[in-house]
């Protein structure tokens, strides 16, 4: 009796967060399902044709959308590796006490605070073809045959994936730093005593014992990569000739340039979602053992 | 109550998937009952100062109150207060606006009956007669009348006239004098022409569709238009490719115009680093504030508007113009729409619309304007739009957006030399077949 008043007195209190939840995240990701289901223009409710998986079968037949997804998956995987190699580096470099240290410190996170619409805009001018910051300085340099950058579809995307990686680079850095001083002082002395050198210290002391925060910047990775819009929007527009599309560029494009295909731009957001949810329970599955035994 | 919630829950599954919210100037401002004439317009280069001194004379003249708003993006919050029957009575909802999705949704008011009607200040005499008829039909389908153009624009090449009289030169009436020019051009380090990169339809207007007419004559691009198979890789598209890839391959392009917008390539134009650049008549108003900051990019005067170059031997009429209506709408839930008609009335009446040309600097839609004292830029444009017996429009934009963005896709590929002028028709015709089979798409005809 007393255990069913507890369940009572618990649900009492989750409750207010579980229906908002349900109101505002689990009911719209239903009705975009829903909406997917049907070709409309989004300009009159009153006039939607009911196709079924229509929306899906022409995503499976439209090489843009391909072409998106892999730009998608480039993106992610090019900025994953540079930011958790790099990461490491400054989150190690950050924990320093010597004057580079709160140097870093201090400024890591900055291009993390600004909106995304400002860095899209900055990078758009640091890649611009003829003022732009790294065209002149290849100037001045005398290099000869400079890309055009956003203009070129082998410079487009990895410039936009150096873009991602300035403004991202910042949290994940914040999230090492993190795990790293989270590392027990005793467990590291104990590996110094063992003689372990700075390398070995990293691999068999640091490495494994950020297994979570590794796991954590993975995931928040998967989301930010698959989600990106305002970056490629502002500095390619998903060009040239689709060489930096991405999934929501895409959606944007036959949602709502002229297109009106709502209901399919509506499929690209649940494909987009699935495929997040895809991606971050693999990781979840792969991380799920932490070597120090715990669980996720 | 049923649609205004699936309207919300629609909109926020829409802004969560793309971060984009929606709300804004548009909505919540439904015309209403008690008379009020409630006009929206798009925000762009020639604001919405205009339309706001002309409601206040509007209201003085009829005692109607009127109320003004207007946004760079119109469009996006139209799209919402369309779906949610919260309307304006008037509105010019800009280039981004689909006006056929919503004419084919039933949102917007067929306006014959008013068209019918006196012009502002007459008694007599049908409103519809004041039109370019060849204009006015733009706005037409399945017999009816949606769309009310009020003023236009017309796409070609803008030249550094200042620096062609400096050397003697002459705008290039076909396209083999352009090759010689171009020559004399970059003998003296000058790039012949920039191009807005990052938005490819402006190529696509000023080299291939004028080329596609002046090699196949209008035919050729109507057949385009209307989606006719084999069309879009006929001889004459290929035409118009190849003499692209010419220009590409002889390298009369400025190098940096593919990562360039169209601030930036205009820009460059305007410094004098090329002598053309593609752009329509709205290229004062847009690049006003850059001009009149510097003393050192050409002024008004210095530049001068031309028609693309005619292909010999081609079909075309060489007097062929592109014009791009700018059209205005009455929202079929409008709650007041004789007002927002006769508001409409009074903005094309003909002291009001001179005013608006001799001020705003555009060319119109409208008859009986001849005596307007138009700016210095736009004069050439005005000689040339009024002796043209040709006048097209790319209309399958509107139409079709997926073969525009394909066209668009394959310009930039051209231009960049990944594709041949082969490739480039394959690919719009492929994109041509998709949309002739793809059942959204409703199907149009150029009248």
């Amino acid at each position: 009796m007393k255990r069913r008043g507890e369940k009572l007195f618990i649900a009492a209190f989750l409750a207010p967060a579980v229906l908002i939840y349900a109101v505002f995240v689990v009911l719209p990701l239903i009705q975009a399902f829903w909406y997917s289901l049907f070709d409309f223009r989004g300009t009159n409710l009153d006039r939607m044709d009911f196709v079924g998986l229509k929306n899906y079968e022409r995503l499976s037949q439209d090489e843009i959308f391909h072409r998106a997804l892999i730009n998608n998956m480039m993106l992610l995987l090019g900025a994953l590796a540079v930011m958790m190699v790099l990461g490491l580096l400054l989150a190690h470099a950050a924990q320093s006490d010597k004057w580079w240290g709160k140097a870093l410190r201090s400024i890591y996170l900055f291009p993390h605070i600004i909106s995304i619409v400002i860095v899209g805009i900055l990078w758009s001018f640091i890649f611009h073809p003829t003022v732009g910051l790294v065209t002149s300085g290849l100037k001045a340099m005398g290099v000869q045959d400079i890309p055009i950058w956003m203009g070129d579809k082998n410079t487009a995307l990895p410039g936009i994936g150096v873009a991602f990686v300035w403004y991202g680079i910042g949290f994940v850095i914040m999230l090492l730093s993190a795990g790293i001083r989270g590392i027990p002082q005793d467990i590291q002395e104990a590996a110094e005593l063992d003689g372990a050198k700075s390398l070995q210290k990293f691999w068999s002391v640091t490495w494994p014992m950020i297994w979570s925060v590794r796991r954590i910047v993975v995931i928040h990775t998967i989301i930010q990569a698959l989600n990106t819009f305002a970056l490629v929007r502002l500095m390619s527009n998903g060009g040239p000739s689709r060489a930096s599309e991405v999934t929501l560029t895409y959606l944007y494009e036959r949602g709502f340039e002229g297109n009106s295909f709502y209901g399919e731009a509506t499929a690209i957001a649940v494909v987009n979602f699935v495929l997040v949810m895809i991606l971050s329970g693999i990781v979840m599955l792969i991380f799920r053992k932490d070597p120090s035994g715990r669980t996720a | 109550m049923r649609m205004n919630w699936r309207y919300a829950a629609l909109s926020l599954v829409a802004a969560a998937a793309v971060g984009c919210g929606g709300g804004g100037a548009a909505s919540g401002q439904g015309g209403d009952e008690a008379g009020t004439v409630e006009i929206v317009s798009f925000k762009g280069g020639y604001g919405i100062d205009y339309f706001e001194k002309a409601a206040k004379d509007f209201t003085a003249e009829t005692g109607t109150p009127t109320a003004v708003s207007g946004d760079p993006k119109v469009w996006e919050q139209l799209r919402g207060a369309f779906a949610a029957k919260d309307v304006p009575d008037v509105t010019w909802p800009g280039w981004g606006f689909d006006y056929w999705g919503n004419v084919y949704d039933g949102q917007v008011m067929a306006v014959d009956e008013f068209l019918d009607q006196p012009a502002w200040g007459q008694t007599e005499g049908k409103f519809r007669d004041m039109f370019d008829e060849q204009l006015l039909r733009l706005g037409e389908y399945e017999g009816k009348q949606y769309l009310l153009p009020y003023h236009v624009n017309i796409n070609g090449w803008w030249y550094n006239k200042k620096l062609f009289k400096e050397n003697g030169w002459t705008a290039p009436k076909t396209f083999e004098e352009l090759i010689v020019l171009n020559d004399k051009l970059k003998a003296k380090g000058i790039a012949p022409m920039t191009f807005q990169g990052q938005y490819p339809y402006y190529m696509l207007y000023a080299f291939i569709f004028p080329w596609i007419i002046s090699s196949g004559g209008l035919e050729a691009w109507n057949a385009c238009q209307n989606l006719e198979p084999g069309a879009w890789k006929s001889p004459h598209v290929i035409e118009a490719a190849r003499r692209v890839a010419t220009l590409r391959d002889r390298g009369d392009f400025m190098k940096e115009a593919l990562g360039l917008n169209h601030t930036d390539s205009q820009t460059e134009f305007l410094k004098g680093n090329a002598a053309f650049v593609p752009c329509g008549t709205w290229f004062y108003a847009e690049m006003r504030e850059i001009i009149e900051k510097d003393s050192n990019l050409l002024q008004a005067g210095d530049f001068e508007f031309m028609l693309p170059p005619t292909l010999a031997g081609g079909k075309g009429d060489p007097t062929s113009v592109m014009v791009a209506i700018e059209p205005w709408i009455i929202p079929q839930a409008a709650k007041n729409p004789q007002k927002g008609m006769d508001y409409f009335k009074y903005l094309a009446s003909p002291e009001v619309a001179k005013g608006f040309v001799e001020e705003k600097g555009t060319l119109m839609a409208l008859k009986g304007l001849e005596d307007a004292n138009y700016p210095v830029f736009l004069q050439e444009p005005a000689r040339l739009f009024a002796a043209s017996k040709t006048k097209w429009n790319a209309e399958y934009r509107l139409w079709y957006p997926p073969v525009n963005q394909a066209a668009e896709d394959a310009m930039t590929a051209l231009l960049n030399g990944s594709i041949t002028p082969e490739q480039f028709a394959e690919q719009c015709e492929a994109a041509a077949e998709q949309a002739r089979n793809d059942d959204r798409l409703v199907k149009r005809k150029v009248s």
